[in-house]
C-alpha cells in the first residue's frame, strides 16, 4: 500500500492539494465542535470543560465529516484541533473518545497517509515513516509539524504508537539531515546533542517559554513514569528476594527430603538385601537338609540293599552248605556287625 | 546357589558335587551327589529303548574289566577320541552318544535332588592328564548333548589337590606353609593311575609335571583277583569245569571278588563263598576258598611295583629327590590297598603321606570348589619358541588365563628365516622345565616341532615367517607357521599343557 501510495503521489502531500470529494454542504447549524474550529478563538481546556458538562451529545457521522471538512478547507484550523488534543488529558473519557473520533475523521479526510483499515501498530508506523520520508525537507514546516502532531496524537489515542517511535519521528522531523535524504530511503533520524541528564536536555533547549514548559512537562512525565517503574522494580526486587528466600527454604527442605529419601532407599535396599539373603539362606538350609536327608536315605539304602544284604545272604548260603563253612559265616557276620557299628556312628548327631 | 557344579567323570565311577552351606553350621562345604552313598558307576546298559546308567547297569555286568560286554558299556570315557564307534548290543554307537547318556543321567540325578535354582547346566569337569585333545573335544560335545555346558576342564590330580586343600578350615595357612614347596598327587583309580607334581608359588598352584598309566588301573587288580580265585578253586577241585558257569554266577563272583578286595584291605585273609557257581554236581559247584593278603599281593605285585615306579619316574624327569616332596596326596580307590600304602610309606614316610577319607569323591569336590570359587586355569609355563641364536622367545606367557567355554586366546609372532638352504624353516616349541624359571640357562622340555617349506634359493633373513599360537577351550594349543614367500602353512597341536590355579582371592572356609 505504501508503494502504491508513493507512486500515486510522488511528492510529499501538502494541505490544499486536491482533496477527495467533499460532502455536499447542507443547511443545518454547525456543531459545537465545528464552531470551535471556525468560530471565535476559545481556550481549548475551557471548551472541553464546557463540553463535558451536562448531557454529552455524541457526534454523528455527518458532524464528524463537517468537522474534518472545516480543517481541510482551512488547514490553519488544525492548530485548534491540536490544542484540543493537548488539553483533553483532563477531560472526561466520553469527551476524549469524541475527540479521538473527530481526529480519526480528520486524518482520514486529510488523506495525508493511508490509514490502515485494521489499525495495526506496525502498519501505522510504516505509514507515518513513509509520510515523513516524502516530506521534501526537514526540519518540517509549521503546517507539516501540525500534521505530524495530529498523526502522533491519533496514533497515541488509538494505541498505535509507543513513545520511542514517536520520539524518533519527532527527532527526524525537527532535525536537519546530515546528508540529503534519498527519495527511495526513509529519513534517517539525526542524532541530537548528547544529554546525559534531564537537566542537560533542558539546558540545550531553546530558551522559549512554550518549549521549556513542554520540556518540563516531558521531564515530569518521564520522572513520574521512572518513579513508578522504580517503585515497581523495588517492589519486584523485594518480591524476588522474598521468593529467593522462600526458594532457599524450600530447596533446603527438598534437599532434606532428598536425603531422607536416599536414606530410606538405602535402608530399603539393605532390607531387601537382607530379605534376599535370608530367603537365600532359607533355600540353602532347606536344600542342605534335603541333601542330608537324601544322602542319609541313600546311604542306609546302600548299606541295607548292598553290603549288608549280600553278606547276610552269603553267611546264610555258607550256613546251608554241606558242611556249613563256619569261617565264611563268621567273617560275613563280623563284616555285617562292623558295618552296622560304623553306620551307627555315622548316624550320631555329632558325626 | 552356585550355578556351576563340579563333575568327576571317571573311568569307573562318576560323581557330581555342588558347594553349599551346611544347614546346621552354615559353613560352606561340598554336597556330594552319590547314589546310595557311593559314586555312580560309569556304566551304561542298552537293554531297552532308554539306556540304563549307573549301579543298576553295573549289576548287569557278567565280566570284569573295562569296555563293552554284550549290551553293557563300562567306562565309555576310554572310547572318546577314537575314530571307531562302540559296538554294543548289536548296534554301533558313537562314543559321544554313550558318554552323553552317562552325563545326562548324572545331570538328571542332580536335578532330581531338588536344589533350588540350580539347573545343573554348567560344570567344571575333570579329565585325566593323559586325555588327548580329540577326546576332550568329544567330551565337550557329549556334555552339550546332555545339556551341560563345560565351563572349564581341570586335570583330575589338580582338582584332587585343590579339593583336599580347600576342605582345610585353615586353607590360607596351609597355602602359606606350602609356598614354593612340591606336592605329588598320586591318583590311583579304577581305570588309570595319574600323577602330577605340583608347586605352589605366589598363590598359584601349578602343575609342574604330569604322568599317567592306563595299564595299572583298579580293573586290572580285579581281573588278577578273579584269576587267583579261579586258580585256587581249580587247585582244590582239579576236575572243576569253569566253562560251565551258572548264568547268574559271574555277576555274583565279580561282586564277591570286589568284596574280597576290600576285605583284604583290613584283614589278613578273607573267605569267598559263592553258592552254585558252576552247573556241575559235587562240591566243586560251590566256590569255597580262602584268599590271603600275601597271595593277592603276590598276584598283583607287578602292577603295584609298576604304579609305584611311576613316582620315581616323574621325580627323575623333574630332577628332584623324593625328599623334596612336601607331601604326597594319595587318592583313588586303589590307595586303600595295604601293599600300595606300604609302598607309598616307604617312599615318603608316614608323615608325608596324606590319605584322604573321601578318596572316591575328592576330585569331584575339588572341581566343585573351583567352580564355586570362580577361579580359572592359567598357563603354568609359557609356550616358547626356539630362536636361531638358541634363545627362547616367549609366545604365550606364563600366567595367561586360559579360555573358558567358547573362547580362544592367541598370540602372533613374526621372524625371518635364518637358514633356508634346505628348503625348510624348523620350529621347536618348548616350555621351561619349571614354572617361573624361564631364563636362558634353564632347561627346557619340548612341546612339539614344526617344519614349514621356505624358498631355498632366497638369501638368509629374507623370507618372513609368521607364527600364530592359539589355545582353545579344550585347552589344546595349536601352533601354525606360515612362510610368506613360499606361501606354505603348517600346523601342529599341543595337548600336554600344564596348568595353574590362582588361589590368591580364595578365603578360608566359611568366609567366602
Amino acid at each position: 500500500m505504501e508503494t502504491n501510495d508513493r507512486d500515486a503521489t510522488p511528492h510529499a502531500p501538502t494541505l490544499g492539494t486536491k482533496p477527495p470529494a467533499s460532502p455536499t454542504p447542507q443547511a443545518f447549524p454547525p456543531s459545537p465542535w465545528e464552531t470551535y474550529l471556525i468560530g471565535k478563538k476559545t481556550a481549548a481546556d475551557a471548551f472541553l470543560a464546557k463540553m463535558g458538562k451536562g448531557a454529552i451529545t455524541i457526534p454523528d457521522q455527518q458532524t464528524k465529516d463537517r468537522f474534518a471538512e472545516a480543517i481541510v478547507v482551512k488547514p490553519a484550523r488544525l492548530t485548534r484541533l491540536i490544542f484540543l488534543l493537548q488539553a483533553c488529558g483532563a477531560a472526561v473519557p466520553t469527551i476524549r473518545n469524541i475527540l479521538a473520533d473527530l481526529t480519526e475523521a480528520t486524518v482520514r479526510r486529510l488523506s495525508v497517509i493511508t490509514v490502515p483499515v485494521s489499525l495495526e501498530a506496525a502498519a501505522y508506523e510504516v505509514a507515518l515513516t513513509s509520510w515523513l520520508s516524502r516530506v521534501p525537507k526537514t526540519p518540517l514546516k509549521p503546517a507539516e509539524l501540525n500534521i505530524l502532531f495530529l498523526l502522533l496524537h491519533f496514533g497515541w489515542q488509538r494505541g498505535l504508537l509507543d513513545h520511542r517511535f514517536a520520539l524518533t519521528l519527532l527527532s527526524s522531523a525537527v532535525s536537519k539531515p546530515v546528508k540529503p535524504p534519498r527519495k527511495s530511503k526513509p529519513v534517517e533520524p539525526v542524532v541530537l546533542p548528547p544529554a546525559k541528564t534531564p537537566l542537560e536536555a533542558l539546558l540545550i533547549a531553546p530558551p522559549a517559554r512554550a518549549v521549556l514548559i513542554s520540556l518540563v512537562a516531558t521531564s515530569q512525565a518521564w520522572s513520574s513514569q521512572s518513579d513508578k517503574l522504580s517503585r515497581q522494580i523495588k517492589s519486584q526486587t523485594a518480591e524476588i528476594e522474598r521468593l529467593v528466600a522462600e526458594s532457599s527454604v524450600l530447596k533446603a527442605a527438598i534437599a532434606g527430603y532428598k536425603e531422607e529419601i536416599q536414606n530410606l532407599k538405602t535402608q530399603k535396599a539393605a532390607a531387601e538385601g537382607r530379605v534376599a539373603d535370608l530367603e537365600r539362606q532359607m533355600v540353602e538350609i532347606r536344600d542342605g537338609y534335603q541333601h542330608k536327608l537324601d544322602d542319609l536315605r541313600g546311604r542306609v539304602r546302600g548299606v541295607l540293599q548292598g553290603q549288608l544284604t549280600r553278606w547276610l545272604q552269603t553267611a546264610l548260603d555258607a550256613a546251608r552248605s554241606d558242611p556249613p563253612w563256619t569261617k565264611a559265616i563268621e567273617e560275613r557276620l563280623e563284616d555285617a556287625l562292623r558295618l552296622i557299628e560304623k553306620e551307627l556312628q555315622w548316624l550320631q548327631p555329632s558325626a | 546357589m552356585a550355578a556351576t557344579f563340579g563333575l568327576d567323570f571317571g573311568t569307573t565311577n562318576s560323581v557330581a558335587t555342588v558347594i553349599g552351606p551346611d544347614p546346621e553350621t552354615m559353613k560352606i562345604g561340598p554336597r556330594v551327589l552319590t547314589q546310595d552313598g557311593r559314586p555312580h558307576p560309569s556304566v551304561v546298559w542298552y537293554s531297552t529303548a532308554d539306556p540304563v546308567v549307573g549301579r543298576h547297569a553295573k549289576d548287569q555286568l557278567n565280566e570284569l574289566g573295562l569296555g563293552v560286554f554284550g549290551d553293557v558299556v563300562r567306562s565309555p570315557k576310554m572310547f572318546l577320541g577314537s575314530p571307531t564307534g562302540i559296538y554294543v548290543g548289536g548296534i554301533t554307537r558313537q562314543a559321544v552318544d554313550v558318554v552323553a547318556d552317562v552325563l545326562r543321567f548324572l545331570r538328571l540325578d542332580a536335578l532330581g535332588r531338588g536344589f533350588t535354582g540350580n539347573s545343573f547346566d554348567s560344570a567344571v569337569i575333570t579329565i585325566p592328564v593323559t586325555m588327548r585333545g580329540p577326546a576332550r573335544a568329544e567330551l565337550r560335545q557329549a556334555a552339550q548333548k546332555a545339556g551341560i555346558r563345560i565351563h572349564q576342564f581341570v586335570h583330575e590330580p589338580l582338582a584332587a589337590l585343590y579339593g583336599y586343600l580347600r576342605a582345610n578350615p585353615n586353607f590360607r595357612q596351609e597355602l602359606a606353609n606350602l609356598e614354593r614347596r612340591l606336592v605329588l598327587v598320586f591318583d590311583w583309580g579304577g581305570g588309570t593311575l595319574d600323577l602330577t607334581l605340583c608347586q605352589l608359588q605366589d598363590n598359584v598352584l601349578s602343575q609342574v609335571f604330569n604322568a599317567g598309566d592306563a595299564e595299572v588301573g583298579g580293573d586290572k587288580f580285579d581281573l588278577r583277583l578273579r584269576q587267583l580265585v579261579r586258580h585256587k578253586h581249580e587247585a582244590l577241585h582239579p576236575s572243576a569245569d569253569w566253562t560251565r558257569l551258572q548264568p547268574s554266577s559271574e555277576a555274583r563272583l565279580i561282586q564277591a571278588c570286589e568284596d574280597a578286595k576290600i576285605a583284604l584291605s583290613s584283614r589278613p585273609s578273607t573267605a569267598l563263598y559263592v553258592r552254585d557257581l558252576l552247573a556241575v554236581p559235587g562240591p566243586e559247584k560251590d566256590l569255597r576258598i580262602e584268599v590271603t593278603r600275601p597271595e593277592f599281593e603276590s598276584y598283583v605285585k607287578d602292577l603295584v611295583a609298576r604304579g609305584l615306579d611311576r613316582i620315581e619316574s616323574i621325580l627323575e624327569v623333574a630332577g628332584v629327590h623324593r625328599g623334596a616332596i612336601e607331601f604326597c596326596l594319595a587318592t583313588g580307590g586303589m590307595v586303600s590297598m595295604p601293599a600300595i600304602q606300604e609302598g607309598l610309606r616307604e617312599i615318603f614316610g608316614i608323615n608325608r603321606l596324606r590319605l584322604v577319607p573321601n578318596a572316591a569323591t575328592v576330585i569331584s569336590e575339588g572341581a566343585a570348589w573351583i567352580a564355586h570359587d570362580g577361579i580359572g586355569l592359567q598357563l603354568a609355563k609359557p609356550i616358547e619358541l626356539l630362536h636361531a641364536d638358541n634363545s627362547y622367545i616367549e609366545i604365550i606367557p606364563t600366567g595367561t588365563p586360559l579360555p573358558l567355554d567358547g573362547k580362544t586366546i592367541g598370540s602372533k609372532f613374526s621372524m625371518y628365516c635364518v637358514d633356508p638352504s634346505d628348503g625348510f624353516a624348523k620350529f621347536l616349541f618348548a616350555r621351561p622345565k619349571w614354572p617361573n624359571r624361564a631364563t636362558l640357562g634353564e632347561p627346557r622340555v619340548p612341546y612339539t616341532h614344526l617344519s614349514v617349506p621356505v624358498d631355498s634359493h632366497s638369501r638368509p633373513l629374507l623370507e618372513r615367517l609368521e607364527v600364530h599360537v592359539t589355545i582353545d577351550h579344550d585347552l589344546i594349543a595349536e601352533a601354525r607357521a606360515y612362510s610368506t614367500m613360499r606361501g606354505h602353512s603348517r600346523q601342529t597341536r599341543i595337548h600336554d599343557l600344564e596348568f595353574g590355579l590362582s588361589v590368591s582371592t580364595v578365603a578360608n572356609n566359611g568366609n567366602p
